[in-house]
């Protein structure tokens, strides 16, 4: 195994984290500030990446798409929350679940009617084509690397306001005490908008970029949902910090598992087993991570002890 | 209780009446559907018990129901290859043998079921639903990724397995076979109900911090309830293989688990019938707004949104209250 | 003097800067009644938490019948013989009163792992259950659900409950408030009957109650025992006068 071969996975497997934590901060921003378990997080997602491809089609500028994708998903969530989602804080898990799981059905059926099955596919702009040559001999992807870039400085923001602005102090109020910010006189309707608005906008931007490193299509919201879910047990739910830390160890850990468990296994037995115990192995790493953590740290690595 | 079981009979007449109406009308299409209603009103009756009763919010079902249908399948698989299961340590042939079949289907997933359990009560709460989803999503993936047993085309085989020497093939016969186990199973779940571990299993969902100052350890109550809810939707799983002699990664994917708890919301969370009922209703419903339109689903998400935001408690709650009106009037 | 039933000592435990238990020491003996007396607040509930295992202490330890148990769960304290009611009823709604008595008798009479025999069939538990409930004035209301009973009845409820446990250490929190005078008498005469076979701590407000009743009294203030002693002792207590006597007149 060479060195730029790691490094180069090392590097997917950051940006892959990096979009699971945009996925992951806004599923534990409003579990934690309104107590929801939201299913459909992962069709907003879909909305971003259905929206930005679009746009692109449309006018051909990716950067209106970008900007559509954030703007389409945060509507397609204030919509939601004013019209469903709202009805459920106090309700319990379960009617929660079955709810959202309904608007994935929505949403999901709804694209399809629109866009068709098959899968769309972005054009990365120009001047972010072609790669870059990193030290140590590694070409990377010019377009990944900005992912990566744009994941961490939004990471840096999103850290920046909950722990340092006004809305940030009424969210961290919010998730220790419900009962509390409504009695410092906070609209708490309107914080929870906003809130929603907020992890449903970066769900769609991570939708975005993901779809024009790979495809858009119905359906691509489910999968990283669930990552996001993984991502939260790990980290401990209602710390963002934890659930930066612990999406990018998921992201890496599968990323690294997938190339390399089927080299590791090519070294004991013949290419085609390996390859496949390999593979299958690798698909299952992330949730054997998850597992050891719940026998060590069942409240997640960065959670508050129960 | 009186109302759960008129409410339970009810619903398995009418589950009767579209298999005769199949085997009369000679419509075996008909008898399919019922079959398949039987066999998702066995696995919501298998949830049923976590979710009902136990008060565990489970979205991780489908690696029960999918582990039983990959029992059924890699079974008769080996058995019509002549190729051993495994040879060491001890030499283990495929069967086509149904009940050998549902057996081992029960057993696989009581066993996944164990540390699953144990893993997603750790903590318990909202994690509860994360975990079981995540781990049925562990087991979609590695179907998908091994290729032994077809990956992610699935498997499929000709012929159902054999029962005495019934004609499993035919239609009414299966039919037969799938309502005569869900009738046993649903009488099992009745008696269990009523039992010991009924009653703590209503105390854990409703006060564990008092089953707890009893001397009564909820999670190992609840952990129980857990893997006899995985063993019924396994066994539940074993049969709709043999239904369409096909398995593949869909039986695992998070969107069964979905599907087995709609069965469960649209009859009547913790009644008896109710996953009979709601399978029913969701095969009707498959079949009327999928006569209309291809996104059929679409309109089943809607409708689902409407029923829970109303708090109605299903099927059974809409026949608990229309009797209490009858009731009302009467007095 | 035989080792008393339950001892704590330097048992502590706080809320973020509150300190809601701090330092208690005090012992249950065996036959007698303990009364835990002290203002709101001050820490009584927090004290039975901590001895049931509700919650963790942050130092300080329990011994239960001689047995170190302050990492115990609460599970095994209760397989001990603690028993404990609630301040704030904890019942199952639809759960009827004789079922619940039935389920806390179901540990010494082999457990609640059987799945197939209906309960309604276990005549002979559901006898002692109805004796129990007899006991606390409740066995005309024995089948209705527990939603369906009114509060003061789920008091007593709580009170079978405990008793159907047998247990050697019974832990009471304020169990007379919401039962109405003459709920109240009938329970000051339980546990007078009770009082020789185990040790009771009863948290409660009343004063003639408790002086009635009480073998010894403790005093918690501020999450600190101040006193403790017989009434006599209690009453011309100065401490106790100033701290606590001395705001409820
Ligand atoms: N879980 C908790 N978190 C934070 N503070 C708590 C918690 N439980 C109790 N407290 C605080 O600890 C203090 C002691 O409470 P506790 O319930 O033990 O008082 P008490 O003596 O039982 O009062 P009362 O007579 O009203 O029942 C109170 O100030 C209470 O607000
Ligand atoms: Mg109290």
């Amino acid at each position: 195994m060479s060195v730029a071969l790691f490094f180069e996975q090392l590097l997917n497997g950051l940006q892959f984290g990096v979009m699971l934590f945009l996925m992951a901060a806004g599923l534990t921003l409003v579990f934690g500030v309104m107590g929801l378990i939201n299913l459909a997080h992962g069709s907003l997602y879909m909305i971003g990446a259905f929206a930005c491809a679009s746009v692109v089609a449309a006018t051909g500028s990716f950067t209106l798409g970008l900007v559509a994708s954030f703007v389409a998903a945060a509507f397609a969530g204030v919509i939601i929350e004013a019209l469903v989602l709202r009805r459920l804080y106090r309700r319990d898990h379960l009617d929660q679940v079955i709810v959202t799981f309904a608007l994935i059905l929505v949403f999901t059926e709804g694209t399809r009617w629109l866009f068709g099955s098959y899968p769309l596919y972005l054009d990365i702009p120009t001047p972010l084509q072609g790669t870059v040559h990193l030290p140590g001999g590694i070409d990377y992807p010019l377009f990944r690397l900005m992912i990566i870039l744009v994941g961490l400085l939004v990471a840096v923001l999103l850290f920046l306001a909950v722990n340092r602005t006004r809305l940030g102090v009424r969210i961290r109020a919010g998730e220790a005490d419900r009962e509390m910010i409504a009695a410092l006189g906070v609209d708490i309707s309107k914080l929870y908008m906003i809130v929603f608005a907020l992890g449903a906008a970066l769900a769609g931007f991570a939708g975005a970029l993901v779809g024009s490193v790979q495809s858009v299509q119905v359906g691509m919201g489910e999968p990283v949902l669930i990552l996001g879910f993984v991502v939260i047990v790990i980290g401990g739910i209602g710390s963002i910090g934890g659930a930066l830390i612990a999406a990018i160890l998921v992201g890496i850990t599968d990323t690294m598992g997938r190339v390399f468990l089927p080299m590791a296994f090519a070294a004991f037995t013949d290419p085609a087993s390996a390859n496949a115990t390999g593979s299958a192995l690798a698909s299952m790493l992330i949730y054997i991570l998850m597992a050891l953590v719940l026998v060590f740290r069942p409240s997640g690595l960065f959670g508050e002890k129960a | 209780m009186r109302r759960d079981l008129i409410f339970t009979l009810a619903a398995m007449a009418a589950l009767l009446a579209a298999g005769l109406y199949g085997y009369f009308g000679d419509e075996p299409f008909y008898l399919t559907l019922a079959a398949k209603a039987a066999i998702f009103g066995l696995a919501g009756a298998g949830l049923n018990i976590a979710l009902g009763y136990g008060g565990l919010v489970s979205l991780g079902h489908a690696a029960f129901f999918g582990i039983g249908g990959y029992a059924a399948g890699i079974l008769a698989s080996h058995a019509r290859n002549y190729e051993p299961l495994m040879t060491w340590p001890v030499e283990l042939a495929g069967t086509t043998s149904a009940p050998v079949i549902w057996i081992v289907a029960m057993l696989a997933a009581g066993l996944f079921s164990l540390p699953m359990g144990l893993l997603s009560l750790r903590t318990g709460g909202v994690y509860f639903i994360m975990i079981t989803l995540a781990f049925a999503q562990m087991l979609y993936y590695f179907a998908v990724s091994w290729p032994a047993y077809g990956g992610e085309d699935g498997l499929s085989f000709y012929v159902r397995n054999e029962l005495g020497g019934l004609q499993t093939m035919n239609p009414w016969i299966w039919f037969l076979v799938c309502y005569a186990i869900l009738a046993v199973v649903l009488v099992l779940i009745a008696i269990l109900t009523r039992s010991r571990f009924g009653l703590a299993l209503t105390m854990a969902r409703e006060n564990p911090l008092r089953l707890a100052n009893l001397g009564i350890g909820p999670k190992r109550v609840l952990l129980t309830a857990f893997v006899i809810s995985a063993i019924l939707t396994g066994l539940a799983g074993a049969l709709y293989a043999d239904l369409n002699r096909f398995v593949s990664p869909a039986m695992l994917s998070w969107h069964m688990s979905g599907e087995i708890m709609v069965f469960v919301i649209l009859g009547g969370v913790g009644r008896l019938g109710g996953p009979v009922a709601g399978a029913c209703v969701f095969i009707l419903l498959e079949q009327v707004l999928g006569g209309f339109t291809e996104y059929w689903q679409f309109l089943l998400g809607l409708a689902l949104i409407i029923i829970v935001l109303m708090g109605s408690g299903g099927l059974a709650g809409l026949f608990d209250r229309s009797g209490a009106k009858k009731g009302a009037a009467h007095g | 003097m035989a080792e008393p039933l339950l001892v704590t000592s330097g048992l502590s435990r706080g809320f973020g800067a509150l300190k809601a238990c701090d330092d208690v020491n005090l012992d249950i003996r065996a036959g007698e009644i303990h009364a835990l007396i002290g203002p709101n607040g001050a820490g009584k509930s927090t004290f039975v938490k901590l001895v049931s295992g509700e919650i963790g202490p942050d130092t300080g330890s329990i011994h239960l019948l001689g047995k170190s148990v302050e990492t115990l769960p609460m599970t095994a304290r209760a397989g001990l013989g603690m028993a404990r009611s609630f301040q704030v009823s904890a019942l199952a709604p639809s759960m009827s009163g004789l079922e619940h008595v039935v389920l806390a008798l179901l540990p010494h009479e082999g457990g609640v792992f059987h799945f197939l025999r209906p309960v309604a069939r276990e005549r002979e538990l559901r006898d002692r259950a109805g004796e129990m409930l007899a006991r606390v004035g409740m066995l005309d209301r024995a089948e209705i659900p527990v939603a369906g009973l009114s509060h003061g009845e789920r008091r007593q409820l709580e009170i079978a409950i405990a008793l159907a446990l047998e247990p050697r250490v019974l832990l009471l929190d304020e169990p007379m408030a919401g039962m109405g005078p003459e709920g109240s008498a009938r329970l000051a005469a339980l546990l007078n009957e009770l009082r020789g076979d185990m040790g009771i701590l009863l948290i409660e407000h009343d004063m003639d109650t408790v002086f009635a009743l009480a073998d010894r009294i403790s005093v918690m203030v501020g999450g600190r025992i101040v006193a403790t002693g017989n009434a006599d002792e209690i009453r011309s207590d100065e401490t106790v006068k100033t701290a606590y006597l001395g705001e409820t007149p």
